[in-house]
Order: C-alpha cells, then sequence, then structure tokens
C-alpha cells in the first residue's frame, strides 16, 4: 500500500519531533495519522490497540499530578518517557511490520548502507519469527520432559538449544546463500516497482504539513 | 570490515535475532517483575543473561569487527523499529571499544573478552541516558504541556547523579557474573570437539 520510503519519512519525522518541543495536540495528530496508516495496511486489531495504549498513557498523564508516592512518581515520569517516544515506535512498527523482505532490501540498498550490514540485517529480519517460534516448542518440551525443574534451568537448557540450532542455521544459511549468490547483492539485478502513488503523496504531504505548523504554534 | 566473510556476516546476522529474542524475554520478565525500576534494571539484568550469546559469537567469528557489526545490526534495527535515535551511538561506541579491548590489546585471552563484554554491555544504556543528558527537552516537553516549575521539578528528583552512579555499577555486576556465567557454560557445551563436531559437518 504505502511506499517504504514514505514510512522511512514518517519513521524520520517521528524523531525531528522526538528532538524539538511540541504541542500535544500536533502529538496527536501525528499519532492519528500513524495510526490510520497502519489501519489501512491491513492491521486493524494492532492500530486499535496502539490507539488504545496511547489513550491510557495520556490518561496516566493527566492523573500524574494526583501520585504522591515514589512508585507513583516513576510510573509517571516512565509514562511521560513512553509517550514523547510513541510516535516513533508506531512509525518503527509500522515499517517493520507491514514491510516485505524484499522491500527492506531495496530500502537499504537505496540508503547507500554497506554490504556488511544489509546482510546480517536481512538475515536478523528473517530469524527473529524462526526462534520466536524455536524458544516457544523447546521451552514447553522443556516443561514435558523435566517437569520438576526450575525456571532457571529450563531457560538455561532452552538457551542451549538455542544456540546449537543457531550455529546449524548460520552453516546452512551461507550454504544456501552462496549457492543462490545472495552475497552478491551489488551486482544482482532486481525488478521492482518503487513509484509513488497518489496515497503516498498524500502521507508525505501530511507529515511534512505537521512541521510546518508546528513552526507556526 | 572488509575481511569478514559471508559466513561470519551470517552469523553475526543469526546471533543478533538470538540476542534479539533474549533481550525481549528480559524486558518481558522485567516489566512484570519490577513494574518500574525494571526498565532502569534492564541493562544489568541483560548482561547478567545474555553472555553465552556474546561469547559463542565470539567463538564462532574471532575476528575484529564481528562485535561491531553484532551491535551495529542491533542499534539499525532498533533505530528502525522507531526506538529512541541516540541508542545506536552508545551502541556502536561501546561495542567498538569492546572490539578493540578484545582484538587490540594484549592481556590474557580469557580476562580480555570478559573486559571486552563488560564494555559491550553498556551499550544498552543508550536509552536510559537521555533521561540524565536530555533532561532538558522532557522538560521542555512538559512546559509545554502546561505543567508548573514545581511539578517539573517533583518530577526529576529521582534523575539523580547518584542513582545514575548506582545503575552503571549495577551494570558492571551484572556483566562480571553474566560474561563468566557464559564463558562457562560456552566452554562446556561449545567446547572446542563440538564445535569440531559441527564445523566438520559443513566443511
Amino acid at each position: 500500500m504505502i511506499n517504504i520510503q514514505i514510512k522511512c519519512l514518517l519513521l524520520f519525522i517521528t524523531h525531528i519531533f522526538l528532538f524539538i518541543p511540541f504541542h500535544p495536540v500536533q502529538q496527536t495528530v501525528l499519532v492519528g495519522l500513524l495510526l490510520s496508516i497502519l489501519f489501512l495496511e491491513k492491521e486493524r486489531k494492532r492500530s486499535l490497540l496502539y490507539g488504545s495504549i496511547y489513550l491510557v498513557l495520556l490518561g496516566i498523564l493527566i492523573a500524574l499530578p494526583y501520585f504522591k508516592s515514589f512508585l507513583g512518581h516513576s510510573f509517571g515520569q516512565l509514562a511521560m518517557v513512553f509517550l514523547l517516544l510513541y510516535p516513533c515506535f508506531l512509525a518503527g512498527s509500522l515499517l517493520i511490520r507491514t514491510s516485505l523482505l524484499s522491500d527492506w532490501i531495496l530500502l537499504l540498498k537505496k540508503c547507500r548502507l554497506p554490504m556488511y550490514l544489509i546482510l546480517p540485517i536481512t538475515v536478523m529480519f528473517r530469524f527473529i519469527p524462526h526462534f520466536k517460534e524455536d524458544f516457544k516448542h523447546t521451552f514447553r518440551l522443556q516443561k514435558m520432559r523435566v517437569p520438576h525443574s526450575s525456571l532457571f534451568k529450563r531457560l538455561e537448557r532452552t538457551l542451549i538449544v538455542l544456540l546449537h540450532a543457531a550455529i546449524q542455521s548460520s552453516q546452512e544459511l551461507t550454504m544456501a546463500a552462496l549457492a543462490k549468490g545472495i552475497n552478491q547483492l551489488e551486482t544482482r539485478p532486481v525488478s521492482k516497482l518503487t513509484s509513488l502513488t497518489f496515497l503516498d503523496y498524500l502521507v508525505a504531504t501530511s507529515s511534512l504539513g505537521l512541521i510546518v505548523w508546528r513552526s507556526f504554534l | 570490515m572488509k575481511h569478514l566473510t559471508t559466513k561470519d556476516l551470517m552469523t553475526a546476522g543469526i546471533f543478533s535475532a538470538l540476542y534479539f529474542l533474549a533481550i525481549g524475554l528480559v524486558t518481558f520478565i522485567c516489566m512484570f517483575t519490577l513494574p518500574v525500576l525494571g526498565n532502569f534494571l534492564l541493562p544489568a539484568v541483560a548482561a547478567l543473561t545474555t553472555g553465552s550469546i556474546y561469547f559463542l559469537l565470539l567463538k564462532q567469528v574471532p575476528k575484529f569487527g564481528a562485535i561491531t557489526i553484532f551491535s551495529l545490526v542491533m542499534g539499525t534495527f532498533l533505530l528502525l523499529s522507531g526506538h529512541f535515535p541516540l541508542a545506536i551511538i552508545a551502541n556502536l561506541g561501546f561495542s567498538g571499544l569492546a572490539d578493540w579491548f578484545t582484538y587490540r590489546t594484549t592481556f590474557q585471552t580469557k580476562h580480555k573478552s570478559l573486559l571486552g563484554y563488560i564494555l559491550f554491555s553498556y551499550g544498552l544504556t543508550g536509552p536510559l541516558l537521555p533521561l540524565w543528558f536530555m533532561k532538558q527537552q522532557y522538560i521542555d516537553n512538559l512546559t509545554s504541556r502546561g505543567k508548573t516549575a514545581t511539578y517539573i521539578s517533583g518530577m526529576f528528583q529521582y534523575v539523580t547523579p547518584t542513582f545514575f552512579i548506582l545503575l552503571m555499577f549495577f551494570i558492571l555486576i551484572g556483566a562480571i557474573l553474566g560474561g563468566i556465567y557464559g564463558q562457562k557454560l560456552v566452554a562446556k557445551h561449545f567446547g572446542q570437539t563440538s564445535s569440531k563436531q559441527i564445523s566438520d559437518l559443513y566443511d
């Protein structure tokens, strides 16, 4: 739907907003824009969840003067930090959850990132869900095999299994990568449509409009 | 970084994924066991638990630059996933130092890799440092939200240099204990014989 370059622009804009003091209304508009894009990208449940979290954080910030204890203060302080970082987190989530791996490679190549960074990053993206699943299965299996062992022991055994899997995967993946020529990303021909649509222009203009609005308010 | 082969880069990527998962798990546990303090103690707890991943990477890719790549991948991922942008600077700085210490100094291998791990562990302080060093940004933000000066000074009364030193000390202790444990675990389960068997399978 939305071009990955525009998603990257959104992330950049949210980072700009992090360094300049801004009005809560402007932040809410930015969060609203990001949530609507997430909704349009068919991540409807997630967008509603993130919207609710934002409202809760706002609620905590409003109730902050009533917290008197150390715990209350610290909790409120954390809520404020989260609120400040929330647009960045939303833009990041949009970029990560709604982009294909091939788009990522293209983006990283367009950003002129060196090969020694593109390769590990793409491998990392590919392997996070794989290890997540592996962890769940191995942890459950440990529970079944040694039901009375402590949580620490179970975690340690699971970690050892995952570390073994990581070594094996790195060997297998290297062979596959060499066979497919993935290590030659710089010279490998890629065909991908990168033109911007009306929606992309609309999102880019509205996000840039927010910066203009910020400088006039 | 040119001396790192495709296999080294792939290994760094895979271990980064594992490290990311471990950090995610630690964050989750910290958030539920210590709701407020957990976020501050996260780098120390992470240092305590991720030693084995770091030392196994060191064993698999014993080359200068591997630690920096490992950390840089994590930092770039955090940056792209919308975490605090300055986090990557702390990540890069401390991992570069760890790399230099591990491969360019003449200490005993076991000790210098442990010291390297301690330096590497400080890279995770990136998201916390702004609370102390970018205090003005937070204050400006609160002021723009219409909060009074008394209220703001009350908010930051716990963000003190003493608390900062205490956090750094916790990271040091966590990294020493986690490093020793990680070294022992790697030596026990991924010793010379077991790693040779695995690499023989694929060579």
